[in-house]
């Protein structure tokens, strides 16, 4: 049932405060080389604290074969959901809720976000966590963690306001691309509690 | 440093284990080990471990940089796999996660400390910075013998896992500082 909901959302256009038009929409096979080259336009300082390395694309390969997979599997929601930004022909950012199907942290997803340098601070980021957030609520998630790196003040800022809290700090666990250490921010959202825009209640 | 292996080593019992990397001839007597996890403590793992075809998946894709499996066999018997998992890219590649499951039979013997202390000592030679074990709130013995190992709970995450009664948990995020040298005291 809640997958009908799912379906359904997407694609959708929405408006960011500067009256940009961003189409959000799930991933597909032919997003291939629109995502490599996605992932050029992201600086290295981001990408290096990144979990892949998406500068291989046989990394974005199996991400497009994993999702084909599970879509001919109609298991879409299972695992990673990734959803795209697209704007002005290309893709803009990329958030995936990642979930696993069984076991003691069933019902914990995981959120994760990367926005292109040149859409940042238009509220994008925070449209794609608020989707991410109405996803997990439709498949019943009951907790979302965010991870961020301790001095990313407007990714903590965008998740405060869904009402993610500060659970942790693991002091000096990150290791950036210049061999810096940096703190991790853990934050959890109790789904139950997220701020949800009206419409979802319609 | 991973010809040390296979090694013997004895447990708490006097039983003698051998311990060595896992290989793709383990499959058998990997699925055996893994019927005899009891059923609720299946819950600790993220894949169907009753499953056949997941023991043929993890054989079949063994590949010691991201997953390293050390088994412990008494005679021809699986009884204690402990595995490193490492990422080979971004924030966290200097940093690996431990898992551990012992066979029922040979609890309290030792053999976890055993596994975890031998994964201490290859990840430092891998020259990983830290170590992360999570543990559920109510583990009390497992929690006890990672402090020993020097293991420092870092992090509670308050109820975020459900335990096989489908209660919620905390959550303890254990991390332990390879790069940390005991200081010499002298005395």
């Amino acid at each position: 049932m809640s997958d009908e909901r799912i379906k359904g959302r997407y694609p959708k256009t929405i408006v960011l405060k500067d009256g940009t038009k961003v189409l959000l929409r799930e991933m597909k096979e032919a997003d291939r080389e629109g995502l490599y080259e996605f992932f050029t336009r992201i600086p290295e300082e981001d990408r290096k604290l990144l979990k892949h390395d998406v500068t291989k694309k046989e990394v974005i390969d199996a991400w497009i074969k994993t999702n084909e997979d599970r879509r001919l599997l109609k298991q879409q929601y299972a695992g990673v959901f990734p959803l795209l930004a697209e704007a002005a022909g290309k893709i803009v950012a990329n958030g995936t809720l990642h979930r696993r199907t069984s076991g003691w942290m069933k019902d914990v997803g995981e959120v994760r976000l990367v926005v292109d340098p040149d859409y940042r601070r238009k509220g994008l980021g925070s449209h794609v966590i608020e989707e991410l957030i109405l996803l997990a609520a439709d498949l019943g998630l009951e907790k979302l963690v965010a991870e961020v790196v301790a001095d990313e003040r407007a990714a903590l800022l965008a998740f405060q306001r869904y009402n993610f809290e500060q659970v942790a700090v693991l002091p000096g666990i990150v290791k950036d691309q210049t061999g810096t250490h940096r703190d991790l921010v853990v934050m959890v959202l109790n789904v139950a509690t997220a701020y949800l825009p009206d419409w979802y209640y319609f | 440093m991973l010809k040390q292996y296979p090694k013997r080593e004895r447990i708490g019992d006097g039983t003698e284990v051998i311990l060595r990397l896992m290989v793709k001839e383990d499959q058998r007597a990997l699925s055996e080990f893994f019927q005899r996890v009891p059923q609720e403590e299946r819950l600790f793992f993220r894949d169907d471990v009753s499953a056949p075809a997941t023991i043929r998946a993890w054989v079949d894709g063994l590949n010691y940089d991201r997953v390293l499996p050390l088994l412990a066999l008494a005679g021809e018997k699986a009884i204690g796999d402990a595995t490193l998992h490492r990422r080979e890219h971004g924030w966290a590649r200097h940093i690996g996660k431990v898992r551990l499951v012992i066979d029922t039979a040979y609890r309290e013997k030792g053999l976890g400390t055993l596994l975890i202390r031998e994964l201490v000592d290859i990840a430092k030679g891998l020259k990983l910075e830290r170590l992360v074990a999570e543990l559920m709130g109510t583990q009390q013995a497992a929690l006890s013998a990672f402090r020993h190992l020097g293991f420092e709970r870092q992090a509670v995450l308050y109820r975020h896992v459900k335990d096989q009664a489908g209660r919620p948990q905390d959550l303890v995020i254990m991390i332990n500082d390879l790069t940390e040298t005991p200081e010499v005291v002298s005395f």
